[in-house]
């Protein structure tokens, strides 16, 4: 693995850290008032403080946990929904395949970010009824992706050989077709890490995610871009680390598929 | 015309340097045909990518010597230069005829960008060929077969009029009947056009009857060049003998193994100091292992490169083949029994249709209406051309395709195992070969160690290092992965063994052990034998009844030697006179 892949997979492994040890690294309460407002970064403050006057540092490290987690949670669920429904496709073929594959086109056709907008509505804001909703909707495409790669492979000859073998049922699928489709769902899935933040921070905007002082970063950005000109750091630190996640995401991404490459 | 001197390239693979042509020497005068005879490995298709100016740039490679083309030197000139060299005076044939053309593009409007006289295309698919030329013009490649494309593509290479073609195995991917046709297309092009070719092949008999001369490349080292039909004669060097030796046509006697005359390949280093050749050699001494053999004026008349040509010859390899072990009697009892099979692939007219089919056609009956018995531990060979159906007959026997009509009869023991033409394909890249060949243990609720110590002597009995158990598919080469799947086939011996085409894809030599293998495994373990092949041949050292298959049908049925010696059916003649045996009349 090339050595900035390498380090972009060690980075994933130290923001995941940093999102469950929240509570412990940050330096403050993230919605609790410590000193004057807009203070900008020193050495007291590390990062400043915001607008109320709390602590940016404290904020960014619980805003890390809000973003990353619910973003590990919807894309997992994604590849989890979409692997059983394009797999099973894919493998009974027929009327079920039929079927499965129209609930796929339905969902990727259907508005689904505004449905789950509403769904979350009428459910009640949060950021965990906002994980749920958003899970039902995020796995059409990896249903295609799955779909299409275990049709392409049950066809080659080494998954003929294998069922000659004996191999059947859960059995072929799990070591003999789905392996075929892991290093598409993968890319797919770093590259959807982009996507995911970035809804995660519409719904926080509209007031349905994270509900106001929580400190999710792509909510703290929206809501201080007024103050760019005044007082940059409250609106730029956020998205800067949004930036960083994404992009970490996406290198480590390369560097599985290098890695699944070489095995 | 092209003149290449001390030439050697260093590609790089998984960043480790590689030495794949070590001072390679080679001239072609102009209107020469010059066949570049090798196995896989020996780096001739590098020769000719370096010829062509191709090496892939993530390979990183590093050429010294010498290239020059009509008296231009070529090592180290820019991209734009080979560029403009393949443009005006290089013209190449490579081995996927259907994907060296644009798809997106008609025939005719390919064909007219490398037109420089001004003749029509249609005049240049008459002169390959091609009939209907007028309408064929407007035909995209996707509409043509195998065969046909690859004549489109040696019009191109000539109708630029270059000094210079170099085609890279163009026949290997035809059918024998197609191969002989394209063959003496090639030669009558060439010597009408006076243009040189440089033939690239593994195949013995195609470079004899093509070629005025015969180069032998082995481990990256020329070793042998001379006259054709000399060099077939009479070889200097012992590896060239053993080709030659390997070499089984209609007449070998199929009463005993297949002389086997050299170790594989994989045991045969670049980078040696002595002679490349020596670890395989059955001639070696220590002075071969130890210094680099000069090359030297042989006794045909070019040169080669080893100590010892005197002892070399064919009478050396002519005792080297081995008994069969005895086979197991069984009777008559019938084992598979198929009824009036019947099966059609029909086709929605696709925008890309498949290769190989007119995109009108709608249906192809693969097979109908065919009636074939199988007897316990016996040998049979289906032999048909492209099409023919032989390879849906197997699908159907394996129980891989369920046939429309018909009945098919199988063993309710042990199902039969399929050795695929295309044996990397047919195991699992993200597996071990010993998770593999274990899959066929599970039902016998074996130990750890227990299935382990089976799966090792599988390995053993194909013939391959117990320790490649622990391998994937991605660390094999080409021979190993067909052993490999012959292993898994045989862990648990089944009461059929079906191979498609199990040793079309592999080099003479390959073939040779793979097809003595077969025949040795099928007697020892009493296992009967289906082998689908359109090589005669083949067919004839494996197995002792013949079907030939043409349309879908069943046209013949016998022994083996009877059908060999008179055939009755008109396509079982096209097979024979494609043969090597007979090439050189089909291309004369």
């Amino acid at each position: 693995m090339p050595r900035l892949e390498a380090a972009a997979v060690c980075m994933l492994f130290v923001i995941t850290l940093v999102a469950f040890a929240a509570p412990w690294l940050a330096p403050a309460d993230p919605v609790v008032k410590i000193g004057e407002p807009y203070q900008p970064p020193s050495l007291s403050y590390l990062f400043g403080t915001d607008e109320i006057g709390r602590d940016m540092l404290a904020r960014m490290i619980y805003g890390v946990r809000l973003t990353w987690l619910p973003s590990l949670v919807i894309i997992a669920a994604g590849v989890v929904i979409g692997t059983i429904v394009g797999g099973l496709g894919a493998l009974a073929g027929g009327v079920i395949d039929l079927l499965l594959t129209r609930l796929t086109e339905l969902f990727i056709v259907i508005p689904s970010t505004m449905i789950a907008l509403a769904a979350v509505a009428a459910i009640g804001p949060g950021i965990w009824h906002t994980v749920a909703t958003m899970s039902v909707f995020w796995w059409p495409w990896y249903a295609r992706i799955v779909r299409s790669e275990v049709k392409v492979v049950a066809s080659r000859p080494h998954a003929e050989a294998a069922r000659l073998s004996g191999v059947s049922g859960p059995r072929l699928v799990i070591r003999y077709l789905l392996p075929a489709a892991l290093p598409s769902v993968l890319v797919t899935a770093t590259l959807d890490v982009a996507n995911v933040i970035l809804v995660l921070s519409l719904f926080s905007f509209l007031g349905l995610g994270a509900p106001a002082p929580t400190p999710e970063l792509g909510a703290m950005t929206a809501r201080s871009l007024a103050s760019l000109t005044t007082h940059w750091w409250i609106p730029i630190l956020p998205a800067v680390a949004i930036f960083i996640l994404v992009v970490t995401a996406n290198l480590a991404g390369d560097g599985l598929r290098a890695l699944m490459k070489a095995v | 015309m092209l003149d290449i001197g001390d030439l050697s390239v260093t590609l790089h693979r998984g960043g480790r340097p590689n030495l794949v042509l070590d001072r390679v020497g080679l001239v072609i005068g102009r209107g020469e045909i010059v066949a570049m005879l090798g196995e896989s490995g020996s780096g001739k298709s590098t020769l000719a990518l370096a010829v062509m100016g191709l090496l892939a740039p993530e390979s990183q490679p590093i050429v010294s010597g010498a290239i020059a083309i009509d008296g231009e030197s070529l090592v180290g000139a820019s991209p734009d230069r080979w560029r403009r060299m393949r443009r005006e005076r290089l013209g190449v044939v490579f081995q996927d005829p259907i994907g060296s053309l644009n798809p997106t593009l008609r025939i005719g409007d390919q064909l007219s960008e490398a037109i420089t006289d001004g003749s029509s295309a249609a005049s240049w698919l008459e002169r390959v060929g091609i009939s209907e030329p007028l309408s064929r013009v407007r035909a995209y490649p996707h509409q043509l077969s195998g065969g046909q494309c690859q004549r489109v593509m040696i019009a191109m290479a000539i109708a630029k009029r270059p000094g210079l073609i170099i085609a890279d195995e163009p026949t290997t991917a035809l059918d024998v009947v197609v191969q002989a046709q394209i063959l003496a297309l090639i030669r009558r092009l060439a010597r009408e056009e006076g243009i040189a070719v440089l033939f690239v092949t593994h195949d013995l008999a195609v470079a004899s009857v093509l070629a005025d001369r015969v180069a032998v490349m082995h481990a990256g080292r020329l070793v042998e060049e001379g006259a054709a039909d000399k060099l077939a004669a009479r070889p200097a060097h012992p590896y060239t003998a053993a080709l030659l030796g390997a070499r089984f046509g209609l007449t070998v006697d199929r009463t005993q193994q297949l002389p086997t005359l050299v170790t594989s390949a994989d045991s045969a280093g670049a980078a040696s100091a002595g002679c490349a050749f020596a670890a395989r050699c059955k001639l070696a001494t220590d002075h071969c292992r130890t210094v680099r053999p000069p090359t030297e004026r042989a006794p045909h008349g070019g040169v080669v490169a080893c100590f010892r040509t005197a002892e070399s010859g064919p009478a050396l390899w002519a005792s080297a083949s081995a008994h069969w072990p005895a086979a197991q009697d069984s009777g008559r009892e019938i084992l598979v029994e198929l009824a009036k099979v019947e099966k059609t692939y029909a086709f929605a007219r696709r925008l890309l249709a498949g290769k190989a089919r007119p995109a009108r056609a709608m249906a192809v009956r693969a097979l109908a209406g065919v009636d074939l018995r199988i007897y316990r531990g016996e040998s049979l060979a289906v032999v048909g051309g492209s099409g023919s159906g032989k390879s849906t007959l197997l699908r159907v026997v394996a129980g891989l395709l369920l046939p429309d009509a018909g009945d098919v009869i199988r063993p309710p023991e042990n199902p039969a195992q399929v050795i695929f033409q295309d044996a990397r394909g047919s195991l699992t890249p993200w597996l071990t070969i010993g998770e593999q060949i274990g899959e066929r243990l599970r039902p016998l609720r074996l130990t750890q160690s227990e299935r382990r110590a089976k799966v090792e002597a599988a390995l053993e009995q194909v013939g391959l290092d117990p320790r490649l158990g622990e391998a994937r598919a991605g660390d094999l080469s080409g021979g190993q992965c067909q052993r490999a799947a012959l292993a898994r086939a045989i862990v648990v011996p089944p009461s059929l063994l079906l191979c498609d085409e199990a040793v079309s894809a592999l080099d003479m030599t390959l073939a040779a052990a793979m097809l003595n293998l077969i025949g040795s495994l099928r007697r020892r373990l009493g296992m009967a034998l289906m082998f689908v092949t359109h090589d005669l041949a083949a067919a004839r050292v494996v197995a002792d009844r013949i079907v030939v298959m043409a349309n879908g049908e069943i046209v013949e049925m016998g022994d083996v030697e009877t059908i060999v010696a008179a055939p009755a059916h008109p396509a079982t003649q096209a097979l024979l006179d494609a043969m090597p045996d007979r090439l050189a009349q089909a291309v004369a």
